[in-house]
């Protein structure tokens, strides 16, 4: 497990769990990130980071990627 | 059963679900379609007449949930609640249907009568997925209907629903089980809730679960319900009992958890796969990896600012000198018309000089305008507006500001006023205030015509870098005002970032004219009446006392502007013409080269008269102090509306002062250099 703001681009990972404020934590699983759910990290070179999954993208700053734990997906 | 002639129906999604597609399909009215989140505006509210019913349609902010944590959510929230709608639409991306569904679960545990709209099925069927609408509604309890919004397919079988839905009433008895002991807690809340508070409507069980989850607002709520001791110890032992049971910290996250669990077996269920989808990056992330890219974000985003300000000057070049022309002949012709149809000196000088000449100075750059705004609309259809956020998002950081402020900031391009309404999008109120404290600063395109008259009279070789400088500066100067009412009012941590990116569209270009349009035609009609009535009353002050020479010092607004001049004369145009035009610029900032245009419409050009009133250096003095020296009456409003009355005063008194020093020292230092 690692926050996924150390994940490489082009990696599977799979939620584990979210870290932070109720608020912040109730709002991104709201969007879909909530623990359990898989993605796709599709950019992160050190600037924000773009999360995907057949359908949506969404961006991530950096300070939440810290808080969000994930796990590598084969 | 009366059959009611009368409905309210409220649209309810995610967004970029399509939703204000369905509106304007059901409505026939135009709406903007924002492509990227940020765009809101509180309440749109359309009608249509069906089946001899009226139907009215409330359209709500784009949510994904209806929790207290978001002034979005709220209001979506208040408004079920409270505004009791007959009905509610939900809209959904079927592509992304167990997250849109997410949304669904909450209404349906608000107990309104509920109809789904499965939207974008052209996409769904693309991918080879069919979805299983008959499971979907028998599990859920509620009509599902399925459209494609942007070919309007679909949208009669949604009306004859709508009507038929809501005649009935119908609420769906649909219940999702949280598990045993969730389950109990609620019940035994449910049982308290039910004999000790008038539920004025609210679902008990509904409540229950939003103590559960501690939501803030029903919480106050219950703060003024006499038995509020009794309910809130039995949820602190409710909390306490579950916490242990589920060896969970957080019931609210537990409850997410429980939903998603069940979403994602519904989606199971319902969804179909016809035929294999690779995994492969589709084209959207392709371009994101270049236009979020660490190194070329910015500059790919400085690039597409510069094309943009050269499209406006190099196209909008040639057209405007056609306009001036067209109104230069349309004054004479009108005046020479209503001489010799034997009207007096006073009528033809009032239409040519008042009304043309001054309506006329600020039409001519009507070209302009629309291209600034067709440029806005190409970028936030395509979808590179929300990439914009975020590359941005670093740099807003650094300053103090959310990457998502940078939105509402952009929108302040075309106009402050819907730019200020957009910083409801941020959670946190201190983000919004600021966004919206430093949104005047921003250049809307109300002083574009400023820029063009000045620019192109003294810096005609260099104009669109002039006008590029004017807009930089008032970056720099909200960036500015931005760090120091950081550190004197707000010291805190800057809210997160988390934004969704909708794919990249090529943008049709029927939808990109109607955006400009729609945002053109309020230039349009703020021409046709605050200038007109703003021109008309400059003409009357110009004309008075009778028999005054007209636009001349002894009239009376020569009178108004020679009091204000002497305060203008450190900053080189100490003159009451130009004094007048600025006090009349606080009306809307187009009035003030439509004053300008009235005070010298007796003379050859505007562009003639300028050339000999002003010189370089005041007249750039003159563009920055129109940029920043106070927002226009209705942006005054939308602060004072979004922020309250001590911050838009105190936005008032900083802005006239700012302008006035920064006026003041390019000029006298612009002087200084010239005389060493």
């Amino acid at each position: 497990m690692f926050p996924l703001s150390l994940a490489t681009s082009g990696q599977w990972v799979q939620i584990c769990e979210l870290r932070g404020g109720r608020g912040l934590r109730v709002k991104l699983s709201q969007m879909g990130l909530y623990p359990g759910q898989v993605v796709q990290v599709v950019l992160n070179d050190g600037g924000p980071i773009i999360l995907g999954r057949d359908g949506f993208q969404l961006g991530l700053g950096r300070g939440m990627a810290h808080q969000i734990l994930v796990k590598p997906i084969a | 059963m009366a059959m009611r002639k009368k409905l309210t129906v409220a649209l309810a999604g995610n967004p970029n679900s399509g939703k204000t597609s369905i509106f304007n399909a059901l409505t026939g009215t135009r709406q903007h379609v924002g492509n990227w989140p940020g765009v809101t505006v509180e309440k749109k509210e359309g009608h249509f007449t069906y089946a001899g019913v009226e139907v009215s349609v409330v359209d709500l902010p784009g949510i994904y949930g209806l929790t207290s944590y978001s002034l979005d959510e709220r209001i979506a929230r208040d408004f079920l609640l409270h505004g009791k709608p007959d009905l509610v639409v939900t809209v959904i991306d079927t592509t992304n249907l167990e997250r849109n569904l997410y949304l669904v679960l909450q209404l349906l545990e608000l107990e309104v009568p509920l109809v789904l709209d499965l939207n974008m099925m052209d996409e769904i069927a693309r991918k080879g997925i069919e979805v299983d609408t008959v499971m979907l509604s028998q599990t859920l309890g509620v009509p599902v209907v399925t459209t494609v919004a942007s070919q309007e397919e679909g949208i009669e079988t949604l009306r004859d629903v709508i009507i038929e839905s809501g005649q009935r009433n119908f609420v769906s008895p649909f219940k999702l089980n949280y598990g045993p002991p969730v389950e109990e807690e609620i019940a035994r809340l449910q049982t308290i809730l039910e004999r000790s508070v008038a539920l004025e409507g609210y679902s008990s069980r509904w409540m229950a679960i939003k103590l559960l989850e501690r939501d803030p607002e029903i919480q106050r709520r219950l703060k003024k319900c006499p038995k509020q001791e009794e309910i809130m110890s039995a949820v602190m032992a409710a909390t306490t009992r579950l916490e242990s049971q589920l060896a969970h910290s957080d019931i609210e996250m537990a409850l997410v958890e429980r939903r998603y669990g069940f979403l994602n077996g519904l989606a199971k269920a319902v969804i179909r796969r016809k035929s294999r989808v690779e995994e492969r990056l589709d084209i959207s992330e392709r371009i994101d990896r270049v236009v979020l890219n660490k190194y070329l974000g910015i500059p790919i985003f400085l690039v597409l600012l510069w094309g943009t300000f050269q499209l406006i000057f190099t196209l909008g070049g040639p057209l405007v000198d056609l306009v001036d022309t067209f109104f230069s002949w349309l004054g004479k012709a009108s005046s020479e018309g209503a001489l010799a149809l034997g009207a007096p000196e006073w009528v033809a000088s009032l239409v040519a000089d008042g009304i043309i000449g001054g309506i006329g100075s600020v039409l001519v750059f009507l070209p302009n305008i629309l291209l600034l705004f067709l440029a806005i609309a190409i970028l936030e259809d395509s979808g590179y507006m929300a990439r914009a956020a975020f590359v941005m998002d670093r740099l807003m950081h650094a300053l103090g500001l959310h990457g998502k402020s940078f939105i509402p900031l952009i929108l302040g391009f075309g106009c402050n006023v819907p730019a200020i309404m957009a910083t409801r999008t941020l959670n946190s109120e201190k983000d919004r205030l600021l966004t919206i404290l430093i949104n005047p600063f921003i250049s809307c395109s109300a002083r574009l015509p400023i820029y063009v008259l000045f620019a192109g009279a003294f810096f005609a070789q260099a104009q669109g870098l002039v006008v590029f400088s004017l807009y930089v500066l008032g970056i720099v100067v909200a960036i500015g005002t931005a760090l120091l009412f950081r550190r004197l009012f707000f010291a805190y941590e800057i809210a997160p970032l988390v934004m969704e990116l909708p794919p990249y569209r090529l943008p049709s270009l029927h939808s990109i004219l109607i955006h400009m349009w729609e945002r053109s035609r309020l230039f349009l009609t703020k021409a046709g009446t605050i200038i007109a009535a703003t021109v008309i009353l400059v003409w009357t002050l110009a004309s008075l006392p009778l028999g005054v020479e007209y636009a001349s010092e002894a009239s009376l607004i020569g009178g108004l502007g020679r009091l204000l001049a002497p305060l203008l004369a450190p900053a080189g145009f100490g003159f009451w013409q130009a004094a007048v035009a600025l006090f009349f610029g606080i009306l809307a900032k187009e009035v003030v080269v439509g004053t300008l245009g009235t005070l010298y419409g007796g003379e050859e050009t505007l562009t003639a008269a300028i050339q000999s009133t002003f010189t370089p250096t005041s007249a750039y003095a003159f563009m920055v102090m129109s940029l920043i020296y106070i927002p226009c009456i209705a942006t005054i409003g939308a602060i004072r509306r979004e922020a309250g009355w001590r911050w838009a005063l105190l936005s008032v008194a900083y802005s006239l002062t700012l302008g006035w020093l920064l006026a003041v020292l390019i000029f006298q230092i612009a002087q200084l250099l010239q005389l060493a």
